[in-house]
């Protein structure tokens, strides 16, 4: 009895060896046959064989990288031109309104603290991480003890300028980790929409040529966020109407005469010589504002 | 008592089994690689990563990553390549792959073939395109990845 009873287990172990064994190798085999049958048709006729090229595949900037380059154009500081802190608590519903204000409170942190305003840049801290919570991204401000780290420095832009830096990449290795790179661009669209906001709303103050300048180069890389949206677009609904926006701002600007006239060469632009009028600078301005008030009223 | 002693083997059976499976997924520690590359960048700020996936072939391939980039800035360019187990060519190129008349801006073609960290210094660019030239190789190489990181000062 007890002779039958180990047999039977015995049995089932080797069943479950051979079934193990069987499932192991499996994927190796699949993998062989691939690679023997394109070998085959290699050595049978190098020359049908066609590599298909895989299509060119692109970066975005950081947020705090747009602010520096504004900031270095002669970009001012002006108290109350970002969404206020306080807002955050109205983006409690839907991880494409929580992550495009991320991104709008990400470029108002760097704003603030490139311009040295301690007490706003703490705000916007608080801003971020609260929102950055929701979306799971807590950790990081854990990290390297980056919290206590920005409010120890809040006096030194630089220091704050590296600690920004590195939530930026902590931010990027977490959503990287857990595959959900599609927020990490929905986070850059909302800062790159912020800081064409305070672009344009400083340009209106100022009239800062350079600042103009800057606002028209930006535009190079809206057609990477609508690329980078559109990779991800089935992850969630709601990115299809961030597509429809950014979309909306290239609209305009490829309405801009010199724009028009250099649309079959858009890669040999040179942003120093281009002439754009007041008013289509208004117009670009005023479809930004657009788009950041339907984003920032959640 | 026997019940047990067979539940284990058949586990430690099935942790083997499956440690020994093959993969054309490169095993690359992102995380790692972005930690060490982030030591080289200083004192550029860190700006973006991507981490491409190189697989070989039978014949000669190319990979190409899009950078953009703003006129005046300096950017430091950082290509971590230890994963690889097959030398590839990284060229920077001021166009893409499609234009005809694009300029060579960098290559790592001249770096020691035992280097794993490549870097490039740049300014004066609105974009650049990174190009891995992967080499044909028997396709059971194993793929490995090349991490690149962007700072900017």
């Amino acid at each position: 009895m007890y002779l039958n009873k180990v047999a039977s287990h015995l049995n089932s172990l080797l069943a479950a060896v051979v079934c193990l064994s069987f499932f192991s190798c499996g994927s190796s085999s699949s993998t062989d046959q691939e690679t023997t049958s394109q070998a085959k048709d290699t050595s049978a006729n190098s020359k049908t064989v066609v590599q298909k090229e895989e299509p060119t595949t692109f970066t975005l900037p950081s947020p705090l990288q747009i602010a520096s380059i504004f900031k270095k154009a002669g970009l001012s500081y002006f108290p109350n031109i970002c969404n206020q802190p306080e807002n955050a608590s109205k983006y409690s519903s839907g991880k494409i309104s929580q992550a495009l204000n991320l991104g709008i409170y990400s470029a108002d942190l760097s704003y603030c603290a490139l311009n040295k305003q301690g007490q706003d840049s703490k705000n916007y801290m608080k801003a971020s991480r609260d929102l950055a919570s929701q979306l799971g991204l807590e950790k990081v401000f854990e990290t390297d003890n980056l919290a206590n780290r920005f409010e120890k420095n809040l006096s030194n832009e630089d220091s704050l300028g590296g600690i920004i830096a590195e939530m930026q990449m902590q931010t990027d290795m977490i959503l990287e980790e857990h595959e959900q790179e599609y927020i990490s661009a929905t986070v850059f669209a909302g800062a790159w929409i912020e800081s064409m906001y305070i672009g344009g709303k400083v340009y209106e103050k100022g009239k800062e040529k350079n600042v103009a300048m800057r606002l028209v180069e930006q535009m190079a890389i809206a057609g990477n966020i609508v690329k980078a949206l559109k990779a991800s677009e089935k992850k969630d609904a709601g990115i299809t109407a961030v597509i429809g926006n950014i979309t909306s701002i290239c609209d305009v600007y490829k309405d801009f005469a010199e724009i028009k006239a250099l649309a079959n060469t858009p890669d040999d632009i040179d942003y120093n010589k281009i002439q754009i009028s007041k008013e289509e600078l208004t117009k670009l301005t005023a479809k930004i504002d657009e788009i950041r008030a339907s984003i920032v009223k959640g | 008592m026997h019940k047990t002693l067979i539940g284990l083997i058949s586990f430690i059976l099935f942790t083997l089994c499956c440690g020994f499976q093959t993969s054309d997924e490169p095993v690359c520690d992102s995380k790692s690689l972005k930690e060490k590359a982030r030591k080289t960048m200083d004192p550029y700020k860190y700006d973006s990563a991507k981490m491409t996936k190189i697989a070989y072939k039978v014949k000669e391939s190319l990979k190409e990553v899009e950078v953009p980039l703003f006129l005046g800035e300096k950017y430091r360019f950082v290509f971590n390549t230890e994963t690889i187990t097959k030398p590839v060519i990284i060229n920077v190129y001021n166009k893409d792959k499609e234009a005809r008349n694009r300029k060579l801006l960098w290559t790592s073609k001249d770096d020691p073939a035992t280097l794993k960290e490549h870097i490039f210094e740049h300014t004066h660019s609105m974009k650049v395109f990174v190009d891995y030239s992967i080499p044909p190789t028997d396709s059971t190489a194993v793929p490995g990845c090349i991490l690149f990181m962007l700072g900017y000062k």
